[in-house]
């Protein structure tokens, strides 16, 4: 496969990813009432936007098809450490309320600078933790947010 | 009270000690974001929202409009001394203001911005302050089928000036529009793409989706980039431009503040495209056009006029109409709204010290931004070198604790994490999301306007073309529309490999 050929197949993805989402807005917008046109209802406008995303897809596809060197770039992560960097942003967020806003934004921090950085896991921990703290400072007692406390007292 | 009197009135607001710091902080701020390559305004703008919540509307504004021009003025500073665009509205200040530092001339290269960002931004406050009433004036005369029509015209020259694909970008104007309509219909009560989710009755918040798009997806592109900064030091003694430098770049910078004013009413991305079209015609008024690029100051004076004087100009809209035409100004509509100040034609009327105050406070945060930058640059330019594994994470942590305090809700932690691999993987896709913010904010308004505008004529489509200001604005938006059809149609019947494209240039449409 050459890479226009490549390229071609990831903009026609990209194009039938959001065929599927104007189908679904579709699909939702008939879920509730779509009135008529002299008392338009709560789906009227939705089924609209979902034909118009339908629509711009097909255009998109059929461009992306007929283009010789296809519309998109590489599309996928170029680095690792985007991909474990997304992967601490969702632990983060699924640890945030449980484990309270200090633990996890030390952990957080401590793996990204370890990811970004390349240093030791030590140097990593101590800043994260020291981070942490000073955050946890600041938005927590001088700002006044209520910031989860999870596993910890405070 | 006439344009004086209220003028005055904002001087006097403005120049409270809470307000004069909350303009100082804005546009110190700004120029940081400016400096930062990757955080544009409208990431610095998001960022600090959550900040603003707890302060006055009026002050709130001030801080976030400081920002907005702040950033304008930093982003000159990256380009010319290390060729790194701090913001995307700098690029065209590469091509003449690094050259003018390699040849020892960053120091005059750096005050011409600065002066001609402060002129422009000046008289761009003018041609606010005085276009903004009149245009609120016309707006009030205003019915739903006029505001449908217009909302519909702003989308379209958003999609038509913005910086890629046409397509695309009405692709993200419909998902963004969509995104607007998740939760509890108004109208109807009914609850719309909730399954069920009590959180998400409200609709998703605009801030986790402003947050994700442009902080957590900034810096998963960034951290693909590997940027070496070869840092040029600028000598104090050589800083200000010489009597020759300012006979070039005095018509430069007013040119460029007309064109850049102009251009900033438009919706899109007009700070940037200004300085593209105030670059071109700078090059092409000059005797010397193929100097360009290699250290002419007009190259320097005229974009950076340009794009700060568009900030003036994308205010008038979303102060007069309420109809924010760029994603940085609907996100400060958002910060008055949460305050419960609409911003509109009657924004005048029912809070002039918003509207008035704001207007004062950008002439007084321009004189701050003259003061600050000259002398602090080499501080600014120093931010460069914070390491990316401390400025990163500090940054997400930001995001973190800003979408969270809103509404102390996972969920909102959660929208922003989607909408941040979304925002990332549309990038590399080719698309540019900007467009999902702004259609965000009109979805709701655009729906409403779309329903009342059908009730009132009885189910008749014809209403929005009865009415002579809907109809020029809908004429408007399909000749645009149809224009770039043409041009569509005629790239697929010459596309190289075809036979009809033998003799033609094998180029595709620049935009799709």
């Amino acid at each position: 496969m050459t890479r226009g050929a490549r390229e071609r197949a990831k903009a026609s993805a990209a194009s039938i990813v959001f065929l599927l989402l104007g189908v679904w807005i579709c699909f939702e917008a008939f879920q509730v009432p779509l009135g008529s046109f002299r008392m338009p209802g709560a789906g009227f406008f939705p089924l609209l936007l979902g034909m118009t995303l339908s629509v711009f897809s097909i255009m998109l596809l059929g461009m992306s098809l007929l283009s010789p060197e296809g519309g998109s770039s590489h599309v996928g992560p170029e680095r690792p450490e985007v991909l474990y960097l997304m992967g601490s942003i969702v632990a983060a967020v699924w640890l945030f309320e449980r484990a309270g806003f200090l633990v996890t934004m030390a952990l957080f921090a401590g793996v990204a600078m370890k990811v970004l950085g390349k240093m030791s896991w030590v140097t990593a921990v101590s800043l994260a933790v020291i981070g942490g703290l000073a955050a946890w400072f600041v938005f927590g007692r001088v700002l006044l947010i209520a910031l989860p406390s999870g596993i910890l007292p405070f | 009270m006439d344009t004086v009197q209220s003028l005055l009135y904002g001087f006097s607001v403005s120049l409270t000690p809470g307000n004069l710091l909350y303009c100082a902080l804005g546009v110190v701020l700004g120029t940081i974001v400016g400096v930062l390559p990757g955080i544009g305004p409208l990431g610095g703008i998001t960022l600090l929202l959550p900040t603003t919540f707890g302060m006055e509307p009026v002050s709130a504004i001030i801080m976030l409009a400081g920002i907005y021009y702040g950033a304008m003025y930093g982003g000159s500073t990256t380009s010319i001394l290390v060729n790194i665009p701090g913001e995307a509205a700098s690029v065209v200040t590469c091509f003449d203001g690094y050259q003018m530092a390699r040849q020892g001339r960053a120091g005059p290269a750096l005050s011409i911005a600065a002066f001609g960002s402060f002129i422009a931004g000046t008289l761009s406050v003018l041609g606010l302050m005085l276009l903004a009433p009149l245009l609120a004036s016309v707006a009030l005369k205003f019915g739903p089928p006029e505001q449908f029509s217009l909302m519909v015209l702003s989308l379209i020259i958003l999609a038509y000036m913005g910086t890629g694909s046409v397509l695309k970008a009405m692709m993200m104007i419909v998902l963004g529009l969509t995104l607007a309509m998740v939760g509890i219909d108004h109208l109807s009560g009914f609850a719309r793409f909730t399954h069920g989710r009590v959180d998400l009755g409200d609709g998703i918040s605009f801030l986790a989706v402003a947050m994700g798009l442009f902080g957590v997806a900034e810096i998963l592109l960034n951290v693909e980039k590997t940027v070496v900064a070869d840092i040029i030091k600028p000598k104090l003694s050589t800083l200000l431009p010489t009597r020759e430098d300012w006979k070039r770049s005095l018509g430069p910078i007013f040119r460029g503040s007309g064109v850049g004013f102009l251009i900033g009413i438009l919706p899109g991305a007009s700070h940037i495209i200004s300085t593209f079209v105030s670059y071109g015609m700078e090059k092409r008024l000059s005797r010397h056009p193929e100097e360009f690029g290699t250290g002419r100051i007009e190259g320097v004076a005229g974009p950076e006029s340009a794009n700060n004087a568009a900030t003036g100009g994308a205010m008038i809209p979303f102060l007069a109409l309420g109809i924010p035409s760029a994603p940085a100004t609907a996100t400060m509509m958002v910060a008055l709204l949460i305050h419960g100040v609409k911003p509109g034609p009657l924004l005048m009327e029912q809070n002039p010290q918003v509207f008035w105050g704001l207007i004062a406070s950008m002439y007084i945060g321009n004189v701050m931004l003259l003061i600050l930058n000259l002398p602090l640059v080499g501080l600014f330019i120093n931010l460069l070198r914070v390491p990316q594994h401390f400025l990163y994470p500090g940054i997400l942590l930001i995001c973190f604790v800003g979408v969270y305090s809103v509404n102390l809700s996972g969920t909102d932690l959660w929208i922003m994490a989607i909408a941040g691999v979304a925002g990332y993987l549309l990038r590399k896709a080719g698309f540019d999301p900007a467009p999902i913010v702004l259609a965000m904010v009109l979805g709701p308004m655009m729906e409403q306007a779309l329903r009342q505008g059908l009730m009132m004529s009885k189910g008749e489509f014809g209403i929005f073309l009865s009415r002579p200001i809907s109809a020029a604005m809908l004429a408007g938006a399909v000749l645009l529309l149809a224009a770039h059809l043409v041009g569509v149609l005629r790239w697929a019947w010459t596309r190289p490999g075809t036979k009809r494209a033998e003799g033609v240039p094998a180029e595709g449409p620049t935009s799709t």
